[in-house]
């Protein structure tokens, strides 16, 4: 569904800050990717959606406009606007441009997502007068709306709680199991990996480990890594 | 909307009907149901006030509608056409025509050309930096001051018609006739129809250039569009009225703070509220005080801050 073969990037000419990556993400599929702050996590996302164009390696397939990478990719990321003068249901209905510029509210599509997300009951409220929480759930239903088959998330729980980040995964691993290939660049290594199927784990640029959950859990790796204690998991 | 709609359309009679002379609603109700009127009652009614008061509903729905437009497109609160440069500019353009004693329709060229001249200076820095807001805004506070420098310096270089460039820079209605109705009008039209049209971009841009960008939008199309129609809006509005401020900046906010919602709901309510706001500016400009004309720019100002001010601390009340 995605792919890239020995992709390298490196910003204005300074030192690669991912060098030769080759991973495929399937549809059906959650992925997770980790790693410490400046492995690059939030690069390689960047270059899979095509938002960065890399000089060395490739990254399939290559979408023709905007508009056409839209209809196939949808981001959630991680800066959650500050201030929209929309309700959450017009918020929601962003998500149909791809398909229908009219951003028709009623839509039976935006119904539907904001049902599945325990939105309906807000859908008349302000984006504004929403908890960070909420908010963030309102974005990913905008990208639900957009229906794509894969999804690509930025560090989507950095301002949630626990249980907020648990049934942020729940609803991400349902969505992978209804086809979609859901991508998560995360630093959550403690509820997330139970969600799910692979977990992908960047050092310095490089691809450290691509493996169950369990696996890498079990593996000295993860704790070298991130400098954790012997006890972590 | 409806509600504005008709008080819009209340208004425009009654402006046409008031005037500081002895010609009114008599001589107006005679005109309108072909009733014997003066030569001068016709020329004051048909040559003098009513250009002036479409112009005054034209240039208010224009300057709004580019400052709704500016906000949108920067997600910036403060933006307006007034920030980015675009009606010093204009007013730079107007005054250089008006000093070498050029027409109105030259006035206009002259306007609309420094527009697009500072439109292209603010380009480069925001080809550089993918059209990052700020970058924009600081570029347009910077062209901002040197047009308001070089309109300084053709006012030093004015001598005797220094109080007209003086008058013309506080912004009034009086210049306006049929001739600056014709360039008023499609430029307002055609502005209008462009930005609703692009209403679904303009309210994706409020997502932030990355969520637009991945949404589909192509950011370089849209924000060069806008960044054209408010060029367009402003400098026809700015040539043929001079500098009035304020309405850009605020009315798009007052409209804002009393509903909100989509680009595609706020900017019509945005064009009618400025319209509204800038024919009764001027009918207040010409009557409050007998025999002598207080600009435009003035009266908005001075109405306008102090309810502008009422609605921000209302909305820090229900905030608090």
């Amino acid at each position: 569904m995605l792919e890239c073969k020995a992709l390298s990037f490196s910003y204005n000419g300074a030192e690669n800050v991912l060098k030769d990556i080759t991973l495929s993400f399937a549809a059906g599929r959650f992925y997770g990717i980790f790693g410490p702050n400046g492995s690059g996590k939030s690069t390689l996302l960047k270059l899979l959606t095509g938002e960065l164009k890399s000089r060395s390696g490739t990254v399939s397939p290559r979408w023709e406009s905007p508009l056409i990478r839209a209809r196939n990719i949808a981001l959630v990321e991680q800066q959650i606007p500050a201030s929209l003068p929309l309700t959450v249901e017009e918020t929601a209905a962003l998500g149909r441009f791809p398909w229908e510029k009219r951003n028709d509210a009623c839509h039976e599509k935006v119904a539907q997502v904001l049902e599945e997300l325990e939105l309906s009951a807000f859908r008349k409220r302000p984006f504004n007068a929403l908890s960070g929480g909420e908010r963030q759930r309102v974005m990913l239903a905008r990208a639900l709306v957009q229906d794509t088959p894969i999804l690509c998330l930025d560090e989507p729980g950095s301002s949630l709680d626990i249980g907020f980040q648990h049934s942020l995964c729940r609803i991400l691993k349902r969505l992978a199991e209804q086809g979609k290939c859901v991508i998560m660049v995360s630093h959550d290594l403690f509820s997330a990996p139970s969600y799910l199927d692979r977990m992908i784990l960047l050092e310095k640029g490089k691809v450290a480990a691509e493996e169950t959950p369990e696996k890498l859990r079990k593996s000295p790796l993860l704790r070298r890594i991130f400098n954790l204690p012997d006890e972590s998991f | 909307m409806k509600y504005l709609w008709i008080t819009l359309l209340l208004a425009i009679p009654a402006a046409w009907g008031i005037g500081s002379n002895s010609t009114g609603f008599a001589q107006l109700f005679q005109l309108l149901t072909n009733g014997e009127i003066s030569a001068a009652d016709r020329i004051i009614l048909l040559d003098l006030r009513l250009p002036r008061v479409l112009g005054a509903v034209f240039v208010g729905g224009m300057l709004s509608a580019a400052g709704c437009a500016a906000q949108n497109l920067f997600r910036n609160d403060l933006a307006s056409p007034h920030v980015l440069g675009c009606v010093n500019a204009a007013a730079l353009g107007a005054v250089a025509a008006l000093l070498c004693g050029a027409g109105s329709v030259m006035m206009g060229c002259c306007a609309l050309g420094m527009t697009i001249l500072t439109l292209f200076i603010l380009l480069i820095p925001g080809w550089q930096t993918h059209w990052e807001g700020s970058t924009i805004i600081l570029a347009g506070v910077a062209v901002n001051a040197c047009c308001a420098a070089l309109s300084s310096g053709a006012l030093y270089l004015a001598d005797e018609r220094l109080n007209t460039l003086v008058f013309w820079l506080l912004g009034g209605f009086w210049r306006m006739g049929w001739q600056e109705l014709c360039l008023l009008v499609p430029a307002a039209l055609c502005g209008w129809g462009i930005l609703l049209k692009m209403a679904p971009e303009m309210d994706m841009l409020l997502l932030g250039d990355r969520g637009a960008l991945m949404s589909g939008v192509s950011l370089k199309k849209v924000k060069i569009t806008a960044l054209i129609v408010i060029a367009l809006l402003t400098a026809a509005a700015v040539s043929c009225c001079g500098v009035i401020g304020f309405v850009g900046l605020a009315v798009p906010h007052i409209v804002r703070l009393t509903g909100g919602g989509s680009f595609r709901r706020v900017l019509p309510l945005t064009i009618l509220s400025g319209a509204l706001l800038l024919l009764g500016a001027d009918l207040g400009g010409r009557t409050l005080v007998p025999d002598r004309e207080i600009p435009v720019g003035i009266i908005t100002a001075l109405a306008g801050a102090p309810f502008f001010f009422y609605l921000l601390l209302r909305r820090s009340r229900n905030h608090a």
